[in-house]
């Protein structure tokens, strides 16, 4: 069986029930439209992007169901990404985020993690002026102020 | 999920709060400090992550927090100073300690400026407990809420106090106590919301952890020491709901009258699916395996067991009384397989469980074999395993003489010749052989959800220390436990390793000759000496065959096996093998077992390609 989901530039993408069913958000919603060939709309997902996530959930068709593991240590890994999806995030940072945040919309908690874990990994090991430069911001504060906030927090200087 | 939060500007990821909350979660407290220092936007975004969870051993905290011994030099006295003013520490817990979720500290400065203002933890570990609940006034309310603590107390502390204390935690679910004698049927009644308990007091009274009336809240219970049968029915009674036990051992209590009336525990409904036992009582054995086969038919639903030895009555009382049973594992005592260590009486009763439990998925225990002559009589039923790990011993092999006598043999019967007895012998010792490992592969290739399978090595792969030499390959470390049994199952081109697709750990011994698989009108392949000029040459491409039956596997499934074997007996042309693997897909293994003359120069050039390649 298959869905029809339309982007918001309105182009139409045939897709298999299974694979749109990654996205919780899909899944809710034809369980509650029920059996109907009407397309979905996703009027917050570009064609570029929803491109994308199709090939991520083409991909993970038949990954199990995550189960949120107990840990004691709630700091987690962020290099333990799988290959494949390593190579599908190397992508620039606007795709990247756009990925992001279409995961977030259509609720595919898998493809969340691993976009957040690729940016956590684009932050790690940067100075402030590396990551300002990286997400092209705007340093705004005062030299004072920034002492200030080294001040208040140095415990948490790697030793 | 919020839908509405839809940001106007996609292009910035850090003002939607979900991602930052993920992100957050996979930066450490460096990482964060750098963050909080990019922006102010950043600083508001990452300032709660960085203090979500504290440890005071971790990062400078040690630095600020420990006294500086100064040397003066006019006086030679010795002044103690703290690094940092007690009062800036006040002050970043004034600041930031409604932030805290969980805190884990040792030191009286940090819990005492804790437990004023860290007012929003979910989870405490601390050796302090008693400087941070300020308990004695009953008006002063607790400002914690932790749901998980562990705490050490000191002994002078009298338990009815920490009751106290912990009567006032009420949503506390998770507790762990690492000394003091608490006793467990008051503490239990004191918190009716705990669910997870863990008690590390290494030798508490009997009467500490025996339980009189039902606590249904509890589902796992965790107790260092060892517990007498009398406390393990007294908690099978009246914990309807454990679900997770673990305990250091059982014994039995020669002071008391030991066990309930049978009648008593005849009703207890339990629940139980996981029972570990992490420690050896030694000497007491035999005692300790009686009564854990005794009371196996009170928790019929286990599905977990683990145990520091399984002998075959308890195996059998296992295989009896818990058809649910899925997992095995043996929990390392001294973690070898050498011989020299190995307990006695335990051969083969894996094999019992393998037999009778048609549930299970993993199997750990490598310090266990089973003999081919058990395997052979008692096929396995276990055909959902995913996790295989133990030793296959007693399979037989001709040795060198029979080989050649075996060989001779077959030529002289084709040529018509009379043999001789010894050629006879050969001959049919050859057919049993055959047969035996025929069966033997048959039934490991059934095993087709298996990802991990280990047939003993004696070189593991281990953690703690031990007094036999470490051997380097590559990045791991292997311990040295001298020699391996003579006659270990190694795989064979025609075990069937093709059929186990979804393997990605593979440890064998070795590899047999192709003698299996070779078809019967050519005459068996390879000698298991390597220095026989007499070696046929054209039958003699094992090496080329287990290479080309490793890459076509490896094609095949795009798995990456780790093979830790020694082959170099059967298998002379290393260094070609080496080759075939350096891509990385096998991470090889040569023991520095004292090899024939004949092949030690073949042998260090493997080594030293080995051991030259850094990508290896």
């Amino acid at each position: 069986m298959t869905v029809i989901l339309v982007s918001s530039d309105n182009q139409d993408f045939k897709v298999d029930k299974e694979v749109a069913e990654r996205s919780i958000l899909i899944k809710n919603m034809l369980e509650d439209v029920g059996e109907s060939d009407s397309p979905i709309p996703l009027p917050n997902v570009t064609s570029a992007v929803l491109t994308k996530v199709i090939e991520y959930c083409e991909h993970h068709r038949n990954d199990p169901v995550q189960v949120p593991e107990e840990t004691d240590d709630p700091r987690k890994r962020s290099n333990d990404i799988e290959e494949w999806d390593m190579k599908f995030m190397q992508v620039d940072q606007e795709m990247l985020f756009e990925i992001i945040l279409a995961a977030n919309y259509l609720d595919i908690k898998p493809l969340l993690d691993v976009g957040c874990k690729t940016v956590a990994n684009i932050i790690k090991g940067k100075t402030p002026e590396e990551i300002r430069k990286a997400f092209n911001i705007v340093n705004d504060f005062t030299p004072e102020e920034e002492a200030q906030i080294k001040k208040e927090n140095e415990w948490a200087e790697d030793r | 999920m919020s839908r509405t939060h839809f940001p106007r500007q996609p292009t910035n990821i850090l003002f939607m709060s979900e991602a930052v909350d993920i992100i957050g979660t996979y930066l450490t407290p460096p990482d964060l400090l750098r963050c909080i220092l990019v922006c102010r936007a950043w600083n508001t975004l990452f300032i709660p992550h960085l203090y979500n969870t504290l440890d005071d051993s971790l990062y400078a905290w040690p630095e600020i927090l420990d006294p500086l011994h100064e040397q003066n030099d006019a006086t030679e006295t010795t002044t103690i100073r703290l690094r940092k003013d007690p009062d800036w520490i006040l002050e970043a817990f004034t600041k930031y300690g409604h932030l805290v979720r969980r805190l884990c500290t040792t030191r009286y400065l940090f819990s005492d400026a804790a437990a004023q203002t860290c007012t929003r933890l979910t989870s405490l570990a601390s050796q302090v407990i008693f400087l941070a609940y300020p308990f004695t006034e009953s008006d002063n309310p607790i400002p914690w809420h932790p749901s998980e603590l562990s705490t050490a107390l000191e002994p002078m502390v009298k338990h009815d106090s920490l009751l106290d204390v912990l009567g006032f935690c009420r949503h506390l679910t998770k507790l762990l106590i690492s000394c003091s004698e608490v006793p467990m049927q008051a503490l239990l009644e004191r918190m009716p919301q705990l669910r997870y308990y863990t008690y590390l007091h290494e030798a508490p009274l009997s009467t500490t952890l025996l339980l009189t009336s039902p606590m249904p809240h509890l589902v796992t219970l965790r107790i260092r020491s060892g517990i007498t049968k009398a406390v393990f029915f007294s908690l099978l009674t009246n914990l309807p709901n454990l679900q997770d036990l673990a305990t250091g051992s059982l014994y039995k209590d020669y002071m008391r009258e030991d066990g309930l009336p049978r009648s008593e525990i005849k009703f207890a409904p339990s629940r139980l699916q996981r029972l570990h036992f992490t420690r050896r009582n030694y000497g007491l054995e035999k005692n300790e395996h009686r009564m854990l086969a005794e009371i196996l038919p009170w928790v019929s639903d286990l599905i977990q067991i683990g145990v520091t030895y399984l002998d075959s009555n308890t195996a059998l009382a296992l295989a009896s009384n818990c058809p649910q049973l899925q997992s095995f594992q043996h929990i390392a005592g001294t973690g070898t397989i050498c011989r020299r260590y190995r307990d006695a009486g335990v051969t083969n009763s894996l094999g019992i469980v393998l037999c009778n439990s048609v549930n299970m998925t993993e199997i750990d225990g490598v310090r266990y074999e089973v003999e081919a002559r058990s395997m052979v009589l008692n096929p396995w039923i276990c055909e959902r395993l995913v996790v295989l790990r133990l030793q296959i011993i007693g399979v037989t092999r001709l040795t060198e003489e029979e080989e050649i006598d075996y060989r001779q043999g077959l030529l002289f019967r084709r040529l018509n010749r009379v043999l001789s007895e010894a050629e006879m012998r050969a001959l049919e010792k050859y057919e049993e052989v055959r047969e035996q490992h025929q069966t033997i592969y048959g039934q490991l290739a059934k095993l087709v959800h298996l990802t991990d399978f280990e047939l003993g090595m004696e070189y593991r792969n281990l953690n703690y220390q031990w007094r036999n030499p470490m051997i380097r390959r590559g990045a791991q470390s292997y311990r040295d436990y001298g020699d391996p049994f003579p006659d270990t199952l190694e795989l064979s081109l025609a075990s069937g390793l093709d059929l186990l697709s979804s393997l990605t750990k593979l440890e064998v011994f070795g590899f047999e000759s192709a003698l299996d698989e070779m078809p019967r009108t050519q005459s068996p392949g390879v000698a298991r000496s390597p220095d026989s000029g007499s070696r046929p040459r054209e039958n003699g491409n094992l090496d080329d065959r287990i290479i080309a039956a490793f890459e076509q596997y490896a094609n095949k499934h795009q798995n990456s096996l780790h093979v830790c074997k020694d082959f170099i007996m059967d298998f002379t042309a290393g260094p070609s093998l080496v080759k075939s693997l350096s891509d990385g897909i096998y991470d090889l293994l040569v023991p520095d077992a004292p090899t024939l003359p004949s092949i030690s120069a073949e042998l260090e050039e493997l080594k030293q390609m080995i051991h030259g390649d850094s990508s290896f």
